[in-house]
């Protein structure tokens, strides 16, 4: 990793401010941490059958963020503990290393608050469609370059991101590569946010990468609200892909220069359960599985299914859950999702999947959550089930 | 050139002893360690205990948090001598350089029934500079074999701790920094750290008992935790005649090869180390007894005296002496090993921050044992009294004498904030024709300056201290290259293939701890 374009970034705290006020920002600041139990099996009834637990969480620290120019860092880890098996493919470990344990900087950035705007320079964690974060596991994806979010008028925000490097969640070196591929020159990403109707966001993005292939989005978020705890909801979106550089690969299924993907999503919300339909038709020969890092924000996702493969899959997915009073002892949620996935090339994959999650939140801090999903093939491909367990302490 | 050198080292040091003695103060100094010069990083050691919290959620929310943020950088002008025939030297410069942007930052939670725990970690990046590869070798980042030096990131301390008025018991990976042979040796960009198990009591007045057992360590640059046998960086360091022989190896008596596959460094089986220490101190003197003992590598003896003298209300004197003893043990995977050394130290000090001192240290020559009796020292800050920024005096045979000033300016009314030292050292290392581990004498010297932003006086060269501070330092190894390399050649039946020449040793610590 080099740091060379941020040097003068690093050390502008200490240029820009007093010795009192550096000592005054850092005494301000703040720490937050995680702490991390993460089980996981994959049964396949094959030699690809796998299961890990890790132990980790993170550790993040951020100067005073009220000041115009403040620094934030934070590191992640990933233990592995107990027996495993082929545990490289639960993700959970660094896989350039045989699957060792992982301790990764996944944000060390300078950021400066101006009046409603916001510049980040250096590792980011991001929350974009194409390339975010990703906190499925215990340790993110993250990026290297600058973020910039500010707005434009009264009812836009405009977001501009240029990141030159990126780590896997499963490494913990950032390369030009990104998960669809190497990304050359980088990838810039210019967001507009639009609020200005009433009930109604309109957001698109526009991701940049001339090496790789560069993405548009289009979403528009409509809501009725009918009372206090009724909700309708209805939402669209587009994904197209093109202009492929030399790294693209139009049959990558985590991202080419072939996206052509359309979903829509409606919904209902009550006081204590909520239950949506989603559908996506992706046209094109390429996938959108973990786009340029992450996982894509497709409405047809679900822990491990989806509708973001490639080979033009068509996705119906059925979510819905149900929040449990509250009691002493906390609360519980109960999730359940049925995903029904057929592509239109005989190269894709068919499949039915069933999800349910239990999680119990005993404190705002503290939660338990069990993840069970149960992947059945159309074609030889054999059955998979997915189990996660997950218990995290948060400070 | 040399005699520029020492020119102005005797100008400075007179001007500043002038001033010093113009002026008598009283203000409180910090005590000059005797021994082990390393950057401090954690303040866990030495703190006052924290008031229990009562819940889980209280021990998260009221713990201490520790951070440093650095910029490092060392450059070193190490001018290797490639010997093509007896008669010409072929020079063949060798800089090694990082520069880099790092430090750590921990977390250790309120005592919940005297229980705490708390991780910290560590990083170090490429920052500006040329950190190629064929510049390597300082160990200030990573050091792939295949690319440029690189940006590491590891888990250096998670642990759970117990510590009331008289105990102490800390499980896991962890600093240990006052354990003498085993500490941090934070001279790079981040320290050592250590897993295992301490114990510390402190029930008897005066007495201070420690116990360890540790099981593996962290190099400063490295991201993975070994045994202590390969931490201490054991060789095997095979050289061969003109037949392809093996003639000449570190190890010395009988060793398993197969515990040296590959490159030549320690593959067996990971051995760990147990430390028991007694130290017991009155108000004017200390003694100090350790052992570490290595399963089947070595076993070290260390003791340690101190007697500090009143001489005046503006003069006080101490006196120190150690003395180590290494023997192998149990299976004794480095081979024999059969060795000490020991060393006398005076210092004198004044209540206005004036420290002059001088010390001998002789490290025993054995060629029955290994490297002829070079001491391991790795697993910490190299306790001898002359060790200064590039010489530890570790080797086999060194007898060294070392004398040195530090001023704290700020303390003389010279200059506020400003602490600097002057050092020097003569290393007659065992260079006779006849002896197989001969090598060249050397001398060093040294200077250092430390500048603090937050504090006007009172404080050393290593002393930990929150906010900014630029510690600068730059060491001038001067070595004797006219030995007789055709007749140690005709005597031994090999050549050696390479020797040091002069060079400049210097290094700059921009440091904010919060």
């Amino acid at each position: 990793m080099r740091l060379h374009p941020l040097c003068a970034l690093f050390f502008s705290p200490f240029f820009l401010m007093a010795e009192s006020g550096i000592t005054e920002a850092f005494a301000q600041g703040s720490v937050h941490g995680q702490i991390k139990l993460f089980s996981y099996d994959i049964d396949k009834k094959s030699a690809e059958d796998a299961y890990a637990n890790a132990l980790g969480g993170f550790l993040k620290y951020s100067t005073d963020t009220n000041n115009s120019f403040y620094a934030s860092v934070r590191f992640h880890t990933s233990q592995p503990v107990g027996s495993n098996k082929n545990k490289e493919d639960t993700a959970l470990f660094n896989n350039d290393k045989n699957a060792e344990s992982l301790t990764v900087n996944s944000e060390a950035y300078i950021g400066w608050n101006g009046k409603n705007r916001i510049l980040k320079v250096g590792n980011l964690m991001l929350n974009t469609p194409m390339m975010n974060d990703d906190r499925t596991r215990i340790v993110p994806w993250s990026y290297q370059g600058f973020a910039y979010t500010g707005k434009a008028t009264r009812d836009t925000k405009v977001q501009l991101y240029h990141i030159s490097q990126i780590r896997s969640h499963t490494s913990d070196e950032y390369k030009k590569e990104s998960a669809s591929g190497k990304i050359g020159s980088g990838i810039t990403m210019l967001g507009f946010n639009y609020t200005g109707v009433n009930s109604l966001d309109l957001i698109s993005y526009y991701y940049y990468a001339p090496d790789l292939y560069s993405t548009f989005i289009a979403q528009a978020d409509y809501k009725l609200v009918l009372d206090s705890e009724n909700l309708l909801c209805a939402s669209v979106q587009y994904f197209n892909s093109g202009n492929g550089g030399k790294y693209a690969e139009r049959k990558n299924k985590n991202g080419g220069d072939d996206i052509d993907l359309v979903a829509v999503k409606i919904g209902y919300t009550a006081e204590d359960w909520m239950i949506t339909l989603n559908y996506s038709q992706n046209f094109g020969i390429s996938g959108i599985v973990k786009g340029y890092g992450g996982l894509s924000h497709v409405f047809t996702t679900s822990m491990v299914a989806n509708g973001r493969g490639n080979y033009k899959p068509e996705t119906w997915m059925l979510k819905s859950s149900y929040d449990f009073p509250l009691t002493k002892w906390g609360q519980s949620e109960l999730a359940f999702t049925f995903t029904n996935t057929r592509t239109k090339d005989s190269r894709g994959d068919d499949f039915d999947a069933y999800y349910m999650h239990w999680r119990h939140r005993y404190k705002t801090d503290t939660s338990l959550f069990v993840r069970y999903e149960n992947l059945e093939y159309k074609n030889e491909k054999s059955d998979v089930n997915y189990l996660r367990i997950i218990a995290s302490y948060q400070f | 050139m040399r005699k520029n050198h020492y020119l102005s080292a005797v100008t400075a040091l007179f001007i500043i002893g002038t001033s010093a003695f113009a002026a008598e103060k009283t203000e409180k100094v910090e005590t000059v360690k005797l021994a082990g010069d390393s950057l401090s990083v954690s303040a866990d050691a030495d703190s006052e205990l924290s008031a229990n919290a009562e819940t889980i959620a209280e021990a998260f929310s009221k713990g201490k948090v520790k951070g440093l943020l650095r910029y490092g950088a060392q450059h070193r002008d190490s001018s290797y001598f490639t010997i093509e025939d007896s008669e010409l030297f072929v020079p063949r410069g060798k800089v090694q350089v990082y520069s880099a942007l790092g430090g750590y930052l921990g977390y250790e939670t309120a005592p919940l029934f005297n229980f705490s725990a708390g991780a910290t970690f560590y990083t170090s990046n490429p920052f500006l500079g040329n950190n190629s590869q064929e510049r390597a070798g300082l160990g200030g980042l990573a050091e792939p074999e295949d690319h440029d030096q690189d940006s590491y990131n590891v888990l250096g301390e998670v642990f759970l701790k117990y510590q009331n008025a008289e105990h102490l018991v800390k499980v896991g990976r962890q600093e240990m920094p006052n354990y003498r042979f085993v500490s941090l040796s934070n001279i790079r960009m981040t320290p050592f750290t250590h897993e295992g198990a301490i114990y510390e009591n402190t029930s008897i007045e005066d007495l201070k008992v420690n116990l360890a057992y540790i099981t593996q360590m962290k190099d400063r640059n490295a991201e993975d935790f070994n045994g202590m046998v390969r931490s201490a960086r054991v060789k095997v360091g095979r050289v061969t005649d003109a037949n392809g022989d093996t003639i000449k190896t570190n190890i010395r008596g009988k060793y398993n090869p197969l515990d040296y596959i590959g490159d030549g460094e320690y593959t067996g089986s990971s051995k760990s180390m147990s430390m028991l220490s007694a130290l017991y101190g009155q108000d004017n003197w200390k003694v100090e007894a350790w052992d570490y003992y290595v399963s089947d590598f070595v076993n070290t003896v260390y003791l340690y005296a101190q007697y500090d003298i009143e001489a005046t209300d503006f003069w006080k004197m101490t006196l120190a002496g150690q003395y180590a003893n290494q023997q192998d043990i149990g299976d004794s995977v480095a081979g024999h090993i059969d060795t000490w050394f020991y060393g006398l130290k005076a210092q004198a000090s004044t209540t206005n921050g004036m420290v002059f001192f001088a010390a001998y240290n002789e490290v025993s020559y054995n060629e029955d044992s290994y490297d002829s009796g070079t001491l391991f020292v790795r697993w910490g800050t190299p306790q001898m009294f002359n060790s200064f920024q590039v010489q530890d005096s570790e080797l086999a045979g060194t007898k060294s004498v070392g004398i040195g000033a530090q001023f704290d300016l700020g303390a003389l009314d010279i200059l506020d904030s400003t602490v600097i030292r002057f050092r020097y050292a003569d290393y007659d290392m065992p260079d006779n024709l006849l002896m197989i581990d001969a090598t060249a004498d050397r001398t060093e010297a040294t200077f250092d300056l430390r500048y603090s932003f937050s504090k006007d006086q009172g404080f050393g060269i290593f002393t930990q201290m929150d906010g900014l501070s630029i510690q600068l330092r730059i060491a001038y190894d001067d070595f004797r290259t006219d030995y007789d390399f055709d007749a140690y050649k005709a005597i031994h039946g090999y050549e050696l293939s390479t020797v040091n020449d002069n060079f400049v040793d210097a290094r700059i610590y921009i440091d904010y701890v919060f």
